[in-house]
């Protein structure tokens, strides 16, 4: 059938030879940054099947093995995939009832088949809870709703499971605001929505993420004493951020000029 | 991302961009349109059939990026050519009149696409420009084969004109 198609003129073909447009220079590595985030920021089980949680805790294992912990430190499911970060493009996922939490183990080698849900005793973290002094990984465990969830654990207090759903939403669109604002290169408008967050949840479970941002942004708004001072502190409160590379190496490159 | 996707996307960034770029995607927005295709094919990963390409797969997902974008009435370039003819081709190793030359049919060949209904621009980009086959292109917009010949044929023709009469007005750039 293609041979009945009549060819295009040569001088057409030529065109669409000459017209070939590459991304711009470092837009691939900038947005594999801003992918990786968003990927880490993802509820767990929204509706992406069994193979995606599996996924989500092979590229933490990858990105602890180079020295990180997990930057969030409970990711709850039950956010309803088609709302993720304010956009609908896609149409709403079946809403997932189980939760996972990240929890503190030591770092040594677990038996291959012994499942997360028999992990020793898991203590679930409140996200900006300082990193103790013995070497740590943090692994996902499944947990039922109510099972073993003990009332007095920590994070659980401060709010029912859907407000905290809720709030998660709300963190990551204002982030994802402040990330397309960053990829556009509006700075001013990413640390206005950065603000917002700072100010709605200032111990947040994305307040790692939101540093990380506010430093990039002032970065690309040129105040770069901020950027270094915010940098400190960014590594001072979260030691061992997987966000660490994003902060340092700007602030510091930025600063040396 | 796991080492293999990661793989595919480093692979795929450039042909998925450019795709999305010549279905109208206007500057502002084509990146964000792109974070949204690899994220969709990161939490469809799993039904990925690893043995077989990636490159139609993703184009697949942003094709839907792109339309469902696009019902959202949000901000493509279909109806604001400056907006999209904003960028000029990024070939650094090029000299300026060459790079000169590349913008003006990078300029020409958008406003050309831009005169295209949407399906057709479709089956001509990935046929014309990115060299898929069109029973492939014809499985991803999930068309019939026939349809999708139809469609390429039209646009060829709608297409060629465009260029002819922008030739004759002096081009647009």
């Amino acid at each position: 059938m293609s041979d009945q198609l009549e060819p295009m003129p040569d001088f057409v073909q030529q065109l669409l030879k000459d017209s070939r447009e590459e991304p711009p220079a470092g837009s691939m590595e900038r947005m594999q940054q801003a992918l990786a985030i968003s990927i880490a920021a993802l509820p767990v089980a929204a509706g992406v099947g069994a193979a995606a949680p599996a996924a989500v805790g092979g590229a933490a294992k990858i990105l602890g093995s180079a020295g990180g912990l997990i930057s969030m430190a409970a990711l709850i499911a039950g956010v309803s995939g088609g709302v993720y970060l304010g956009r609908t493009v896609w149409a709403p996922e079946p809403k997932v009832q189980e939760r996972v939490v990240y929890v503190e183990v030591p770092a040594v080698e677990k038996p291959a088949a012994t499942p997360a849900v028999e992990a020793p005793t898991p203590q679930p973290l409140t996200p900006d809870e300082p990193v103790k002094d013995v070497p740590k990984r943090r692994e996902p465990v499944k947990v039922a709703p109510a099972a073993t969830v003990k009332p007095e654990e920590k994070t659980e207090k401060s709010a029912p499971p859907a407000s905290r759903d809720e709030a998660l939403a709300q963190e990551q669109q204002l982030l994802e605001m402040a990330r397309i604002a960053l990829l556009r290169r509006d700075a001013t408008a990413a640390l206005t929505a950065l603000d917002q967050h700072a100010a709605k949840f200032p111990q947040g479970q994305l307040a790692e993420e939101r540093e990380s941002l506010a430093i990039q942004a002032l970065v690309s708004q040129g105040q770069k004493r901020a950027a270094w001072d915010r940098a400190k502190r960014f590594e001072a409160r979260f030691p061992h951020s997987m966000l660490k590379p994003n902060v340092e190496n700007p602030a510091e490159d930025e600063l040396s000029k | 991302m796991t080492p293999q996707f990661t793989a595919i996307y480093q692979q795929e960034f450039a042909p998925v961009w450019r795709f999305l770029r010549r279905l109208g995607a206007a500057e502002a927005v084509v990146d964000d349109l792109c974070h949204d295709t690899f994220l969709h094919a990161w939490k469809r990963f799993d039904s990925f059939d690893a043995s077989r390409p990636a490159r139609p797969w993703l184009f697949g997902i942003a094709f839907r990026v792109a339309s469902d974008f696009r019902s959202l009435k949000r901000n493509t370039a279909e109806h604001s050519d400056d907006d999209a003819m904003a960028r000029a081709p990024t070939d650094a190793s090029a000299g300026p009149h060459e790079r000169l030359e590349k913008r003006e049919a990078s300029d020409r060949v958008q406003r050309a696409l831009m005169e295209l209904p949407m399906d057709q621009r479709t089956v001509f980009i990935l046929h014309e420009l990115e060299e898929r086959p069109i029973p492939e292109v014809a499985e991803l917009m999930n068309t019939p084969v026939p349809t999708a010949y139809a469609r390429l044929r039209t646009a060829r023709q709608r297409f060629t004109a465009a260029v002819q009469r922008m030739a004759t007005e002096g081009g647009p750039s």
